[in-house]
């Protein structure tokens, strides 16, 4: 016999279809594999843009005056990774009762403390981004103008708008940390949110690499 | 404990009754039936489509509607088969049957299992309206290839239609492998190993990570020709920077994995059939599993196949050249074993068998007439001529839509407690099965004698006019073989009697091993799962089963 651990498992007492997990909750997988899914939906933008760049003559194209500061995108990228870490450490006073090596507080509060601050600086990213793409504007680059614009703005677009997806399943966590949910052992829907919120901050990193760094 | 005999449920618990018991339910069984309703009412509106491309073909010059409309119509009949018929049928069947194959209560996330459901009409809603705006529907082919799709060529707002359609059914059929990955991942019955799962079951999680990773890139490259067309972006405009041939790049990222998602449902339900019919076990049950896995990766590795006319450099099609011709090396292997499955076995002719053997032999020629296509010198002859249009309909025809009927008259005693008629399901397969073959065989000739596709009309003098009319003919009785279906799923509802029992094939699977039809929450009890045939175990009395002892 191949699989006695398996052969073993079956013996439980009921017989009957079990609800619980080998190995992955459910909601943990679903979440994995749902940004998964988005990692093909960014895939598919990166692979445009660099099937795009790599048949121009020169990036940006010529006749581009305006293109994003990278002084603007580094800050961005800053605000983004920052908010990441205190969410992180949310996650992680919760599941441990401290706040990182500082705030020795209850772990609900550290969670509270954390999500709250990530929200304050996401929000902050979409305001600044917000600021960049009409600043922008004002110097003539559009979604309109050319090709180039038109990859920085779906990229960068698409990217904001999966911020704005993050931002409202922070918010659950926020409302259900207040409304006291979470425990130090059950904190899943915490725990998707956050693990999405990195990916977003995942792919502006490479955002920011590409658009910003490499062709300038 | 558990045996072939399972105690009835004696109360269903039911908050809504009528026709609210279907609209709001969240049961996989309830959400599968109403899928695989929808999906074959739009392979009618689809065949309907059919019929009338054909018809304008039938003979030199006819022109019976104006080559706007017929481009309307070749283009709403693909659009219509592939996404709302092939691609979301395969997730009808999944719905229905993974849980109760694996042994669970339910899916895993029931609420997004009903929104994917729900998605299905929105879509359908969205992409049919379009023959009701100014300009009519989508007009370039299903592919919509930029930049015959940009504003300039198909002004009118069909194609955004068409794309929003798409779209949503993107996000439905996500959900919906999504779904099927943690259900198959978390809600397995004891005993139900990796290695003893139904390769039905095996079909659909490939088939979900295709979905899962394949789709996404056709909702970026949607959503970039959506842009070009109404906020004035220049993804696909050559005059600004962009690319057409960028457009082709993501589409068939998408669309060739999107022909193993069409097809690897069909492959796991005569995985299912035939071993019940040649009272056999699966031959090879490892390899046909290997096999499907094999195709799904090889699928993400074959899709400049499609593009090898417009340009790509040698090494470019010479990779993708070899990684064509892999593909069939595992679509043979599990040909083999289908076929090694029914040597020597006591083959039962009941319908599904017989659909099942049709998908054989039709899926065969669609295999082989695919490699043509494969060996780039011969693919620039026959590019864009009918040879491909014979070739995606022996696939997609003679091996999904086979498979499908073989599986509704398969597990349609399982749904209802009845039998369709025996003598009209076979009436409806030799016709299907020579209304098939008349009408698509012809088409390889056209296709050798340079008939290019998507043409609204032709001249005299090609000497094409007898195979298109044996072509139309051959779409005719393709329906009048489904009016007979009609006719048989009609009387069977209406007025047959509940004789099935709960496993009327004797079947392999855990489906069979709950009452027809199944109660709401699928299984009071299951037999222990100690081999990839649970069913067959327990029926033929190997239930050297104990509490507590290691099995052997």
């Amino acid at each position: 016999m191949t699989t006695h651990a398996a052969v073993a498992h079956g013996h439980a007492p009921d017989g009957a279809a079990h609800e619980h997990a080998q190995g992955m909750s459910r909601g943990m997988a679903g979440m994995v594999f749902f940004i998964a899914s988005e990692i093909m939906l960014f895939g598919g933008l990166f692979a445009g843009y660099f099937y795009i760049v790599n048949q121009a003559d020169t990036w940006p194209p010529e006749g581009i005056e305006h293109t994003p500061g990278t002084a603007v995108g580094a800050l961005l990228t800053v605000v983004l990774i920052t908010s990441g870490l205190l969410g992180h450490a949310g996650i992680v006073a919760l599941r441990s009762g401290t706040y990182g090596f500082v705030l020795q507080t209850g772990s609900r509060k550290g969670l509270i403390l954390g999500i709250s601050l990530a929200i304050l600086l996401g929000t902050i990213f979409i305001a600044g981004q917000a600021y960049e793409w009409l600043t922008l504007f004002d110097e003539g680059l559009t979604a309109k103008s050319g090709v180039y614009g038109s990859t920085f703005y779906i990229l960068t677009g698409f990217h904001g708008a999966h911020v704005i997806a993050g931002l409202a399943m922070l918010w659950v966590v926020l409302v259900r940390a207040l409304w006291g949910d979470f425990t130090p052992r059950r904190h899943l829907f915490a725990d998707a949110a956050m693990l999405y919120w990195h990916f977003v901050d995942v792919v502006w990193v490479l955002l920011f690499v590409i658009i910003y760094l490499v062709n300038k | 404990m558990a045996t072939g005999a399972i105690a009835r449920p004696t109360h269903h618990p039911r908050h809504y009754t009528g026709i609210l018991e279907w609209v709001l339910t969240t049961d996989h069984k309830k959400i599968g039936i109403m899928y695989l309703l929808f999906t074959i009412f739009f392979m009618l509106i689809g065949g309907i489509l059919a019929l009338l491309v054909r018809t304008q073909l039938v003979w030199s010059n006819t022109e019976v509607f104006s080559k706007d409309a017929y481009n309307q119509f070749f283009t709403m009949h693909a659009s219509t088969m592939l996404f709302l018929f092939v691609i979301p049928v395969g997730a009808g069947f999944g719905n229905y049957l993974l849980p109760l194959m694996i042994g669970a209560k339910d899916m895993a996330y029931p609420r997004i299992n009903a929104l994917s459901l729900w998605l299905i009409p929105l879509a359908a809603i969205f992409m049919f309206s379009s023959f009701f705006v100014e300009g009519g529907a989508a007009k370039s082919g299903w592919t919509e290839y930029a930049p015959m799709t940009l504003r300039t060529f198909s002004p009118g707002h069909g194609t955004d239609l068409w794309i929003l359609g798409v779209q949503i059914l993107g996000i439905s059929s996500v959900g919906g492998g999504i779904n099927f990955l943690v259900t198959t991942m978390t809600m397995r019955a004891p005993g139900m190993t990796p290695a003893r799962m139904p390769i039905f079951v095996w079909m659909i999680v490939v088939t979900s990570v295709l979905v899962v990773f394949a789709t996404p890139v056709l909702a970026s490259v949607l959503t970039m020709l959506f842009f070009d067309r109404n906020l004035g972006t220049h993804f696909f405009d050559p005059r600004e920077g962009g690319n057409p041939l960028l457009y082709q790049q993501l589409f068939w990222f998408y669309s060739h994995p999107a022909v193993y998602i069409m097809i690897l449902p069909a492959m796991g339900i005569v995985s299912e059939v035939l071993p019940v019919f040649s009272r056999k076990p699966l031959f090879g049950y490892k390899a046909v599993a290997y096999a499907g896995a094999a195709i799904g990766i090889l699928g993400f590795c074959v899709w400049m196949h499609h593009m090898f006319a417009t340009g790509l450099s040698i090494p470019l099609t010479t990779v993708t050249m070899f990684t064509t011709m892999m593909i069939a090396v595992p679509s043979g292997v599990k040909m083999f074993n289908w076929l090694g499955t029914m040597w020597y076995g006591s083959l039962v002719f009941k319908t599904p068998m017989y659909f099942a053997i049709g998908f054989l032999f039709l899926f065969l020629i669609g295999g082989v007439d695919g490699v043509f296509h494969a060996v780039v010198p011969v693919d620039y002859a026959i590019n864009d001529t009918y040879w491909v249009v014979s070739h995606i309909h022996y696939v997609l025809f003679g091996g999904a839509v086979f498979g499908v009927f073989a599986g509704i008259y398969y597990w349609f005693p399982k749904m209802t407690g009845k039998f369709l008629d025996e003598t009209l399901g076979k009436t409806h397969f030799w016709l299907m099965f020579v209304g098939m073959n008349l009408a698509f065989m012809p088409m390889h000739v056209l296709g050798l004698m340079g008939m290019p596709r998507r043409i609204a009309t032709y001249e005299s003098g090609h000497g094409w006019e007898w195979w298109n009319l044996v072509s139309t003919v051959g779409a005719f009785i393709i329906a009048v073989s489904l009016l007979f279906f009609l006719y048989n799923f009609f009387k069977t509802l209406a007025s047959a009697p509940k004789t099935a029992g709960d496993d009327p094939w004797e079947g392999n699977t855990l489906e069979w091993m709950t009452t027809s039809p199944p109660p709401e929450h699928n299984f009071d009890s299951l037999p222990p799962v100690h081999s990839e045939r649970p069913a067959f175990d327990a029926r033929a009395g190997r239930m050297s089963y104990r509490p507590g002892a290691a099995a052997h």
